[in-house]
C-alpha cells in the first residue's frame, strides 16, 4: 500500500512538473503541488493505535488483599499513551471503576478493543494491573486468570477472566500488531493470592507449576508479563506504582528507544522495564515476555520511526534464557532481551558459565533486527544418520504362522530435520535380515523349516515436537517390503519372493545424548497387499526399531 | 495421466511376485513291497486319486499326499497286505520302509444282474480309495485287502450301482453277492443297450435281454 502510494506521489510530481509547463502556455488542466515531507506522508498512512488500560485495586473478594497502585498504574500508563509527545494513541480507554472492571465488562471491552483495529498495521494494546491467580478449568488444566472486581475466591474458573481468553480476543482482531501487558503474577505471593486447594497443590510440587502455555498466542502477538512464573509482581511505595509498570512507563517516555529510531517498540519497552525491574528488585522479579514472530516488524508503542535505527541483536527464545551475549568480545547482557549495535560486521558470542554455545560473524545494516536464535538454529545439526535394529511382523497370528514369522531387522536411516519448515522432518530408512524360521502352513500340522530374507525400505514425513531435551514425531510413511522364502525340503525345493508397496504411519522419538549423539525409537504400523497361493491378502504389519544416531 | 498414475499406484500396492504355501501342504510317501506281484498297489485312504503301483523291485512312491497323519492300504500280493498310518510333513518324505505285509483277507464278489443282463463290463472298488478291480464275464472278481472293514461298491454300465459293507479278516476268504436292481430307465441306465446280455441272450429295443 505504501509502495503504491509512493508511486502515486512520484507520478503526481512528474505529472505536476509537466503540467506546470502546460499551464504557462495558458492551456486548461494541471495539478497543484502540495509540500509534504516523507515523514508526514508516513504519518498519514501509519496504523492507528488503540489501548485498553485496566487497573483493579479492590478485587471481588477481600481475601485478595487490596492493591494500592493498580488503578494509578492504569491512569499513569493511559496518560503516557494518550500524550501526543509519546504514545500519541488514537483512543485510550482507562477502566478502573468497580462497575467497569467486572469479568463480563472486561470481556466485552477486550472484544471491543479488538474490533477497533481494521488494518493489519493498527496497534492494539491491552494492559492489566490487577491480582492474578491460578485455577483448574473445566478440563482440569491449570490456567492463569485475572482477578476482576467480581471474581469469587472459591469460583475462580467460573468468575475470573482467563488470560488465554484475552489472547484469543486479541488474535481475532484484524490487527497484526497486538500487545497484552500483564502487570500481575500468578505465584500466590505479591499481586497474587491462590485458592487454598491450588496453593496446597503448588506447595507440594518440587519444581515450577506445570501449566499450559498461552496456547492461543498467535502470529505477531506479544504477551508481556510483569513477572515470570512462580515470581511475585510487586508494588512499591517509593515508586507509587507497580514496579514493572513504573519502568514500562519510563520506557515509553522515550528512554526505551535503544536503537535511536525515534520510536519505542514493545520489545524495547519490555527489555528496558525488564532490566530495570530486575535491578530494582535485586533479582527477585524477572518480567517475562511471550513473543511470536515479532521479527522485523516491531510493534511501535510510543513515538514514531523518524530514521533508521541502529541494528539490534535480540532473542526471546526460551532456550537462550540466561545466555550472555557478547558482541565483539564485550558482554552486552543476558537473554532474553536485545541490544543495539553499530552497523557493520560484528563477532557474536553466546556464553554461559564459561561455555561458548555459539561464535559467529554477522553483518548488520542500519534498521536491521537480527534474531540471534536464528544463528543457533542455523548452527544446529539437521541431518541424523543412525544405525538401527528392531523387529517387525504381521499383526495377525495366521500370517505370522503361514507367511513369515516376526523377524528381526538391522539397517540404517537418515533423518533430515527442518525440511521446509521447522517442525517437518523426512526420514529415509532401509533395513533387512536373513535367517531361518519355521512355518505352520496348516494349524496343528507339522512345521516346515525355511530360510528367509527381508528388505524393508521406507520414507516418512514426520511432524516433530521438541518439548525438552527430546523430540517426538509422527507422520505418514510409505515403504517397500520385499520378502524371499527359500525351501530346501526332501520333496520340495525352491525360492519364492514377493514385493509390495505399503502405506502406514510412523511415530517415534529421540533423546539427545552429549552434543551430537541421539538414541531414537520408532514404531510403524503398515498395511500391505501380498499374494499368497494366488490370492491377494490385505495384511497389517507392525514393527519397531531402536537406533543410535549422529547428527551433522 | 491420472489413470496411469492410479494404475501405477494400484500395481505398486498389489506388488509383484507371490508366495506359495500349497507345496508346503503336501508330501511324499515311499517304501518297498517285499514279494510284490501283479496285484500289488498302494492306496491312500480317503484320497481316491492317490495310489501307486510298485516298480519291478517292489519300490513305490506316492506323490502329493496331504500333510498330516494318513492311512495307507499296502497290497503286497494276492495273499499279503497291510494297513498302516504314517505322518506326512509338508514338503517332506515319509518312508514306510520294506513292507512284507500280513496275511490278506480276500473278498470274492459275485455280481447278480436281473433280466439276463451281462456283468462283463462291471467293476468292484473300495470306497474312498483308488482300489478298483474288474469282474470277469461271469460277474466275479476278488479283492485282496488288509484286515479291516470297507464299503465295497459294484458298478455295471447301464445299471444302478450297489454298495455293501464288508469286514476282511486276516487269511480268511469271504464271498459277497451284489444284487443289482433293474434299470429304472433314467439316463445312463438303458439296460442291455449299455451292459450287453449274457451269452445266448439278445438285447431288445426296450433294454431287456431275452433268449431267442
Amino acid at each position: 500500500m505504501r509502495r503504491l502510494f509512493s508511486l502515486v506521489v512520484v507520478g503526481a510530481g512528474l505529472f505536476a512538473a509537466g503540467c506546470t509547463h502546460a499551464h504557462s502556455t495558458g492551456e486548461k488542466g494541471g495539478l497543484v503541488t502540495v509540500a509534504a515531507s516523507s515523514f508526514e506522508v508516513a504519518q498519514a498512512f501509519a496504523g492507528r493505535r488503540f489501548a485498553l488500560v485496566v487497573g483493579i485495586n479492590e478485587a471481588g473478594d477481600e481475601r485478595w488483599r487490596a492493591l494500592r497502585f493498580a488503578e494509578k498504574d492504569a491512569r499513569d500508563l493511559g496518560a503516557v499513551l494518550k500524550d501526543k509527545a509519546y504514545g500519541g494513541y488514537d483512543e485510550v480507554a482507562v477502566l478502573t471503576r468497580h462497575e467497569d472492571t467486572t469479568t463480563r465488562g472486561l470481556r466485552a471491552a477486550a472484544k471491543a478493543l479488538a474490533a477497533k483495529a481494521t488494518r493489519p498495521d493498527d496497534v492494539i494494546v491491552l494492559y492489566f494491573s490487577a491480582h492474578g491467580t491460578l485455577a483448574r478449568d473445566t478440563k482440569g488444566q491449570l490456567k492463569r486468570y485475572l482477578v476482576t472486581s467480581d471474581t469469587e475466591f472459591h469460583r475462580v474458573a467460573e468468575t475470573a477472566l482467563p488470560v488465554d481468553e484475552l489472547v484469543a480476543a486479541l488474535s481475532a482482531s484484524a490487527s497484526k500488531r497486538r500487545v497484552l501487558v500483564l502487570a500481575t503474577c500468578h505465584s500466590g505471593g505479591g499481586k497474587s493470592t491462590l485458592p487454598d486447594d491450588v496453593a496446597a497443590e503448588l506447595a507440594s510440587l518440587k519444581g515450577p507449576a506445570l501449566t499450559l502455555p498461552l496456547e492461543e498466542a498467535s502470529r505477531a502477538s506479544i504477551v508481556l508479563s510483569a513477572s515470570d512464573w512462580g515470581e511475585q509482581a510487586r508494588e512499591d511505595e517509593g515508586l507509587q506504582n507497580d514496579v514493572y509498570t513504573h519502568f514500562l512507563i519510563r520506557a515509553l517516555s522515550g528512554v526505551g528507544d535503544r536503537n535511536g529510531d525515534g520510536a519505542v517498540s514493545a520489545t524495547e519497552a519490555h527489555d528496558y522495564a525488564r532490566r530495570q525491574t530486575w535491578d530494582f528488585s535485586h533479582g527477585r522479579q524477572r518480567p517475562s515476555a511471550e513473543l511470536v514472530e515479532v521479527g522485523a516488524d516491531p510493534v511501535i508503542l510510543s513515538g514514531h520511526v523518524s530514521q533508521l535505527g541502529s541494528p539490534e541483536l535480540y532473542s526471546y527464545a526460551a532456550r537462550l534464557d540466561g545466555f550472555t551475549l557478547k558482541v565483539d568480545g564485550e558482554s552486552r547482557g543476558e537473554f532474553p532481551g536485545g541490544v543495539a549495535v553499530k552497523a557493520g560486521a560484528h563477532t557474536v558470542e553466546l556464553t554461559k558459565g564459561g561455555d561458548v554455545l555459539l561464535a559467529d560473524e554477522v553483518r548488520l545494516e542500519a534498521g536491521e533486527r537480527f534474531d540471534v536464535d536464528a544463528l543457533v538454529t542455523k548452527k544446529e545439526p539437521w541431518v541424523s544418520v543412525s544405525l538401527l535394529g528392531g523387529v517387525f511382523g504381521f499383526v495377525d497370528q495366521a500370517s505370522r504362522a503361514q507367511v513369515l514369522p516376526a523377524a528381526p531387522s538391522v539397517g540404517g536411516s537418515v533423518r533430515f530435520d527442518r525440511v521446509g519448515f521447522s517442525r517437518l522432518s523426512v526420514e529415509l530408512d532401509v533395513s533387512g535380515f536373513t535367517g531361518s524360521q519355521t512355518l505352520e502352513p496348516t494349524p496343528g500340522m507339522p512345521t516346515v523349516p525355511f530360510r528367509y530374507a527381508t528388505v524393508l525400505t521406507g520414507a516418512s514425513a514426520l511432524f516433530r515436537w521438541e518439548p525438552g531435551g527430546f523430540s517426538l514425531w509422527v507422520g505418514p510413511r510409505v515403504a517397500g517390503l520385499w520378502v524371499q522364502r527359500s525351501f530346501s525340503l526332501e520333496a520340495y525345493a525352491g525360492n519364492q519372493s514377493a514385493f509390495s508397496v505399503t502405506p502406514g504411519v510412523l511415530a517415534g522419538g529421540a533423546v539427545r545424548l552429549w552434543d551430537r549423539w541421539e538414541v531414537s525409537l520408532n514404531l510403524q504400523a503398515m498395511l500391505t497387499l501380498l499374494a499368497v497361493d494366488g490370492l491377494t491378502r490385505v495384511l497389517g504389519f507392525a514393527g519397531g526399531w531402536a537406533a543410535v544416531g549422529y547428527r551433522f | 495421466m491420472r489413470r496411469a498414475l492410479a494404475t501405477f499406484l494400484i500395481a505398486a500396492l498389489a506388488g509383484c511376485g507371490g508366495l506359495e504355501n500349497v507345496p508346503l501342504m503336501k508330501g511324499v510317501v515311499r517304501g518297498a513291497l517285499v514279494g510284490a506281484d501283479a496285484h500289488a498297489m498302494v492306496a491312500v485312504v480317503d484320497e481316491p486319486g492317490l495310489s501307486a503301483r510298485p516298480e519291478a523291485d517292489g519300490t513305490f512312491v506316492v506323490k502329493d499326499v496331504p500333510h498330516g497323519d494318513v492311512e495307507l492300504l499296502l497290497i503286497v500280493n494276492v495273499s499279503a497286505a497291510e494297513r498302516r498310518t504314517v505322518r506326512v510333513t509338508g514338503g517332506g518324505v515319509a518312508d514306510v520302509g520294506n513292507v512284507a505285509g500280513r496275511p490278506a483277507g480276500t473278498v470274492e464278489l459275485h455280481f447278480r444282474l436281473p433280466d439276463l443282463l451281462s456283468p462283463r463290463a462291471g467293476s468292484a472298488s473300495v470306497h474312498g480309495t483308488a482300489i478298483t478291480q474288474p469282474v470277469d464275464k461271469y460277474g466275479e472278481t476278488a479283492l485282496t485287502l488288509p484286515a479291516g472293514c470297507y464299503l465295497v461298491r459294484g458298478e455295471v454300465p447301464g445299471v444302478p450301482a450297489v454298495e455293501r459293507s464288508v469286514c476282511a479278516l486276516e487269511g480268511v476268504s469271504l464271498e459277497l453277492e451284489l444284487d443289482f436292481p433293474r434299470p429304472n430307465g433314467s439316463p445312463g441306465q438303458e439296460g442291455c443297450s449299455v451292459s450287453g446280455c449274457e451269452d445266448g441272450a439278445v438285447c431288445k429295443a426296450d433294454g431287456r435281454c431275452v433268449r431267442p
